[in-house]
């Protein structure tokens, strides 16, 4: 059943997922570009399941965590995110972690940029937003270290 | 042990004997040389093949102290037999000469060799000077001896060399492993407070738009739940640390404590978990009633570490699955102890991690258990913490594997 959000957030620690989607809530930009809560899962399979019940092409926005539970998200998702029907063609992925290997990991997953647990959380709004605007421009890949 | 491709000296003169008495045969059996016989030409085969295969043997065994000797002796038997049957001006000097010079580059002890080698002379002088062999006989079974005990205290040396080696390359294996895990631990550190911060940071501006009646989007019961998980796992993250750093003894380590509560929280704090995030998961108990002295706190959090850890070797398996997977919490005398025993039928801990933790469990220091995990990005702080609390209460801490599957942690702490 679909829950009719675009934006999909994969982070096991609670308080981190909840001030996150709020922060993605109230962001006018975002909420102008995406229209739509953020749906919060703390695992792979839960994500999977999730899309599984999604409608073809529905997810616009995918933040994913590195260390998630059962595992790394990277690894346990494998390559084939993107091909999931429920990803619109145009679906942007961000990896979003403070762990030093997780840029790297990203890279290698496909994701269109990067951005670490270390930079302020007021700003993560605009950071998600410029990882957009510079996806859209046609860069692959864009890290906010 | 197999050699490297070390070059050793001694390995220079058996293909070089080998090469020079290949020669000797030729010319031997060719009539190039006048003054040669069939026994001359017999030796250089026996001192051809034996040095090339004593070579061999040296080089794929370099502290074996045998072949060395049987090397010497085959260099002796032809210098004397060469010395008896030449008929060539000087060649007893040249014979006797060899296996010194072999010798000297053999076991890199000149100043030895070279005082030898002077009485060596002394007796030569004295052989040809009185025309007799008799000084040359002695001084050749002086150098024979002299020569053996030197190969001897050469292989010796080298066997040294060779172990002390391999101790230093394990202890520096060692070093870079315990290093690699305190990074690991500094690192899962960094990330969880890190996390923590960003996540309080983040609830602290949800409540703030809440106080300015701004839409948050999230619901306030939801926000308060968060910071008090946060503040639960900050608590529980400095009482590790606390345990870690403190000294020997626990303060109030004479508190009686009834483990029957004790246990029954942790179940409690345990069964939460598997509720909020849905797994299978049974948790059963068996508990013997006894009051131990303990510090209460410490106990605590050595069990409830040891529920976690559980927990999270059965939570992937556990999630959504329609045969339950279950955890189980024993308290039992024996002997002088009473044993906690927290076992579940997980995968169990992979062989060389239980080995790395016995191997750093007889160094007796829960720190060098810090940072030894089994999890991607886990922080190793589970087992140093539980060896702590049993270090400190003067127990013992087990890990093993179950039959046919599944892990046991075995927490004894003494009774009063």
């Amino acid at each position: 059943m679909s829950t009719e959000t675009p934006i999909v957030i994969v982070e096991d620690q609670g308080g981190l997922a909840l001030a996150l989607q709020s922060r993605i809530f109230s962001d006018f930009q975002i909420n102008q570009r995406f229209r739509g809560r953020a749906k919060v899962v703390d695992s792979i399979q839960r994500l999977r399941e999730w899309l599984d019940a999604q409608p073809v092409g529905f997810v616009q926005l995918l933040i994913l965590d590195w260390s998630v539970r059962f595992g790394l998200s990277t690894q346990a998702l494998g390559f084939d995110l993107r091909t999931h029907q429920a990803l619109s063609s145009t679906a942007i992925i961000i990896g979003y972690s403070g762990h030093d290997e997780a840029e790297e990991s990203f890279r290698q997953f496909g994701a269109d940029g990067f951005i670490s647990k270390n930079r302020p959380f007021a700003a993560v709004a605009d950071d998600i937003m410029y990882i957009v605007a510079q996806r859209e421009h046609g860069c692959a890949w864009t890290t906010l270290n | 042990m197999r050699g490297k491709l070390n070059i050793y000296p001694e390995l220079i003169f058996p293909p070089m004997l080998s090469l020079v008495s290949i020669l000797l045969i030729i010319t031997t059996f060719t009539g190039l040389d006048p003054a040669s016989n069939t026994t001359i030409g017999i030796t250089n085969i026996f001192t051809a093949t034996s040095s090339a295969a004593l070579a061999i043997w040296i080089w794929r065994d370099p502290t074996a102290l045998l072949p060395r000797y049987l090397l010497m002796g085959v260099l002796f038997t032809v210098c004397y037999i060469g010395t008896r049957w030449s008929a060539m001006p000087g060649a007893e000097m040249i014979t006797l000469t060899l296996p010194t010079i072999v010798g000297m580059v053999m076991i890199k002890r000149i100043r030895q060799v070279l005082f030898l080698h002077g009485i060596y002379m002394t007796f030569m002088f004295l052989s040809f000077h009185y025309r007799t062999t008799l000084f040359g006989i002695i001084a050749f079974q002086i150098l024979l001896y002299i020569a053996v005990w030197m190969i001897q205290h050469h292989a010796v040396y080298q066997s040294k060399l060779i172990q002390e080696e391999e101790t230093k390359r394990r202890l520096a294996e060692a070093q870079l492993e315990q290093e690699q895990r305190v990074k690991n631990f500094i690192m899962f550190l960094k990330h969880e407070l890190r996390n923590l911060a960003t996540s309080l940071s983040g609830l602290v501006l949800i409540l703030k738009r809440e106080v300015r009646g701004e839409a948050t989007g999230v619901a306030q019961a939801d926000v308060l739940d968060a910071i008090a998980e946060n503040t639960e796992q900050m608590e529980t993250l400095t009482q590790q640390f606390i345990l870690l750093v403190s000294k020997r003894q626990l303060p109030h380590v004479d508190k009686s404590v009834d483990v029957e509560p004790l246990v029954s929280q942790c179940m409690t704090e345990a069964h939460a978990l598997v509720l909020r995030h849905q797994l299978n998961i049974t948790i059963k108990s068996e508990i013997t009633p006894c009051r131990l002295r303990a510090n209460p706190t410490a106990l605590a959090l050595a069990l409830r570490t040891a529920m976690r850890n559980a927990l999270d070797a059965l939570q992937e398996r556990a999630f959504g699955a329609a045969v339950a997977s279950t955890i189980t919490i024993r308290g039992y005398h024996q002997d002088a102890h009473y044993i906690f025993a927290i076992s579940d039928d997980g995968p169990g801990f992979p062989e060389d991690y239980l080995l790395r933790v016995q191997a750093a469990q007889s160094e007796q220091t829960p720190f060098s258990l810090i940072g030894m995990t089994n999890k991607p990005a886990g922080a190793g702080i589970g087992l140093p913490v539980m060896l702590q609390v049993a270090a400190q209460h003067c127990g013992f801490l087990h890990v093993q594997n179950c039959t046919p599957s599944g892990a046991l942690v075995q927490i004894g702490i003494p009774l009063a």
